[in-house]
């Protein structure tokens, strides 16, 4: 996550506490944003791999344990995968969502080694769209917190 | 061993808090965005209290929508052999023998709350404008060619003939005849929302819609054997009126196309006997957290009860919002499109003044619509839904920012001011569109510094992007068509501070048109359920306007529904727990 700064107001005094408040809503918040981004990418797949949120002071992972998603996140050397002659993939590179593709995998073959799968780098480009986007969730957050404080 | 494939972490490295943050702050945009934010505040709240009255006048309009639409169930108004309400009770557009054209079968088969179909406030006065001025009376608001089927395979038509499809209602026709106008050009017209779309369709309604010689059948769930019925004899009835293209789509609740059939109304008809039939109502069917039987449930009318509990049956809370008995009755637990249902309905009454009467699981009663949300846990609604085309004080803001920009750009396009001047005054006008937006999102004159500079921080964004829009045009040979479009876009972008504003700053993900996929074309908004005002429970949903359909907003729709917000004015103050 680049380096972000945000306007604190000076009226009313957020203590130490409301700080920490707004920096875990942030990144509960940046979290949730990442999720949506990160399904954006396969919501016209057919099985659909899960993402999770993980939470912990400070950090939040979203993550995925799914093998597919990850020849395609990563790319891979070689495939062994045999696609239809129509075949059209549903994703590209850098791009956060996914179309509709057409035909798909015939068979899979070990003698049949064929180029790898191109990286899709979703989380590369997701991270990208996030650090723009970061600053003004963040100060939303801080808002938030003010607002909080008025509430109280 | 660690099998995640992939991963991004959000984290917080180091926390630097720093001593007179403002003049720490370097970046040259957003300084001139502060100055500006807070220099132009005196002509945001002018402006914040003229477009007020825009709001103001949608409220009331709303009101007059309701007025229009409810009206006491008529149990013995007469029906044809479908169940439809004849003439003066059908919505038929207008008869062609100028009888009670644009009559009320809404609100006298609807419960009141479920009724607001397809028309924006500015769509009703549209309509009446234009029927006053050619004569004709208009005793209904209704929207043509569409129908809809309700679990007992009553048809309510819409504005719709058989014998003249795509054909405009005798109101429009008459009105292009007398002033020359056609009101169902006007974009404003065509596209009104579909609010309580989802609500009917949840309650298990079937639609039907023709476009000239198209015919298109969505239903979201199993049909009974009765709406089955009645859309097999509508089809029929299409395909003889000259109908020749018949699409049958089968949606679930993504809205994922399934059954796509095209031409020939025999294949039509065979797929519609081929859906899935509706299961037989168990009153031991699994319910999710929200208590929802999932589908096929909901309110329904008392005459479409009585057919239901004799029939097939139907799974969910049954209701009743009858004048003549109870104003709010409902056995078992309601799903969220009940509960707005209900929750619009007491609004109204309460507005009125009246009393209410209720029988609930949690007792029965009669008194304030305060009493009845105490003893039935059933909170006041907030009333954030999404218009297509934004809320109306949005709407006429964003087409006053888009005329200034436009002026100022043909003004740069005929020499009339340098590009530094056309800068100057882009920057001064977008620090005050944005601020009168937050002003109007959040009903208040008042701008508080954190909102000032929350402001600030996305004006300095805009900034950024004017500075490379000025630095293309200083570097175009000549002038392109496509600046003026390119300028007119930034108007747009106030709907972020907007809903900001309008979600009472609570501490939401994101908010509508903001990372998108459809950019500041973006017509979701949030709708905020407050569970627990002393604790701070909020239950926020995305809800997407029926023109977005855009991936981001359909996931965040799906993954949004709701995004719920714990504690926020306890001890906590943080939203809900990610660990999953």
């Amino acid at each position: 996550m680049a380096q972000l700064r945000v306007f604190l107001p000076k009226e009313p005094f957020l203590d130490a506490d409301a700080i920490l408040r707004a920096v875990e809503n942030s990144l509960t918040s940046l979290a949730q944003d990442v999720k949506i981004d990160f399904g954006v990418t396969t919501q016209t797949w057919g099985e659909r791999p899960e993402f999770t949120i993980e939470s912990h002071p400070g950090i939040r992972e979203v993550y995925t344990e799914d093998d597919i998603y990850g020849y395609l996140n990563r790319g891979t050397a070689v495939r062994y995968a045999v696609m239809s002659h129509d075949f059209t993939p549903k994703t590209r590179t850098g791009f956060i969502g996914s179309n509709q593709g057409s035909g798909g995998k015939l068979f899979v073959s070990r003698k049949h080694p064929m180029p790898g799968i191109t990286a899709r780098e979703f989380d590369k480009a997701i991270q990208e769209k996030w650090d723009r986007l970061a600053p003004q969730v963040v100060q939303r957050m801080i808002d938030a917190e003010v607002s909080r404080q008025n509430r109280s | 061993m660690n099998r995640r494939q992939a991963a991004l972490v959000v984290m917080v490295q180091s926390l630097e808090i720093l001593s007179g943050q403002t003049t720490s702050y370097k970046a040259k945009p957003r300084s001139r965005a502060r100055v500006l934010v807070k220099a132009e505040l005196p002509r945001a709240q002018a402006l914040y209290r003229k477009h007020r009255t825009h709001k103001s006048l949608e409220q009331q309009a709303t009101e007059l929508r309701l007025e229009l639409v409810v009206k006491d169930y008529n149990p013995d108004q007469p029906r044809d052999e479908l169940g439809r309400f004849g003439e003066g009770g059908g919505l038929s557009s207008g008869s062609e023998e100028g009888g009670p054209a644009l009559g009320s079968s809404w609100g006298d088969k609807v419960s009141p709350g479920l009724v607001e179909i397809g028309w924006t406030p500015e769509m009703a006065l549209k309509v009446e404008d234009a029927a006053s001025r050619v004569g004709t009376k208009i005793d209904v608001l209704h929207k043509g060619q569409e129908a809809w089927i309700d679990p007992a395979g009553n048809v309510y038509e819409v504005g719709f003939r058989p014998g003249a499809l795509g054909g405009h209602s005798d109101v429009a026709d008459k009105f292009l005849l007398e002033s020359g106008e056609d009101i169902y050009a006007n974009p404003d017209f065509r596209t009104g929302p579909f609010d309580n779309e989802q609500t009917l369709v949840g309650l298990g309604w079937a639609r039907v819609s023709t476009y000239q010689s198209e015919t298109g059948i969505d239903h979201f769930i199993p049909l009974t054997s009765l709406q089955k019925d009645s859309l097999a004899t509508m089809v029929g009835e299409y395909a003889a009126a000259g109908s020749d293209k018949i699409q049958l789509e089968q949606r679930t609740e993504s809205l994922t196309a399934g059954i796509n059939v095209q031409r020939g109304l025999d294949v039509v008809q065979q797929a519609i006997k081929e859906l899935e039939p509706l299961k037989d109502y168990n009153p031991d069917q699994p319910r999710d957290e929200s208590g929802r039987w999932g589908e096929g449930g909901g309110i329904v009318p008392e005459g479409a009860i009585k057919k239901l509990t004799q029939g097939s049956g139907l799974g969910g809370a049954l209701g009743s919002l009858d004048d003549s008995q109870r104003d709010v009755e409902f056995r078992g637990d309601l799903s969220r499109p009940q509960k707005d249902a209900i929750a619009s309905y007491v609004d109204l009454v309460d507005a009125k003044g009246r009393t209410l009467t209720w029988d609930t699981p949690k007792g029965s009663g009669e008194g304030k619509a305060s009493d009845f949300r105490t003893e039935t846990g059933l909170k006041k609604r907030h009333l954030k839904q999404a218009d297509p085309t934004g809320p109306t004080p949005l709407k006429s803001l964003i087409e006053e920012f888009a005329d200034k920009l436009r002026h100022l750009t043909n003004q740069l396009e005929a020499e009339l001011i340098t590009a530094d001047e056309w800068e100057s005054s882009f920057e001064t006008l977008l620090a005050r569109y944005h601020t009168t937006a937050l002003l109007l999102g959040s009903s208040t004159d008042t701008l508080t510094a954190s909102a000032a500079d929350y402001v600030a921080r996305i004006v300095g964004n805009q900034f950024e992007f004017l500075g490379s829009f000025a630095a293309v045009i200083q570097g175009a040979e000549e002038w392109q068509a496509g600046f003026l479009a390119r300028a007119e876009s930034y108007a747009s972008a106030i709907k972020v501070p907007y809903w900001a504003g309008n979600t009472e700053l609570l501490p939401l993900p994101a908010m509508p048109a903001e990372g998108t996929q459809c950019l500041n074309n973006c017509g979701c908004s949030w709708d905020i359920q407050e569970l627990d005002e002393v604790v701070g429970d909020y239950d926020c949903y995305w809800v997407r306007s029926k023109d977005d359909s855009c991936q981001t907003c359909l996931e965040r729709e799906a993954q949004w529904s709701p995004y719920e917000i714990r504690g926020f004015t306890g001890e906590s103050g943080q939203t809900e727990s990610e660990v999953e």
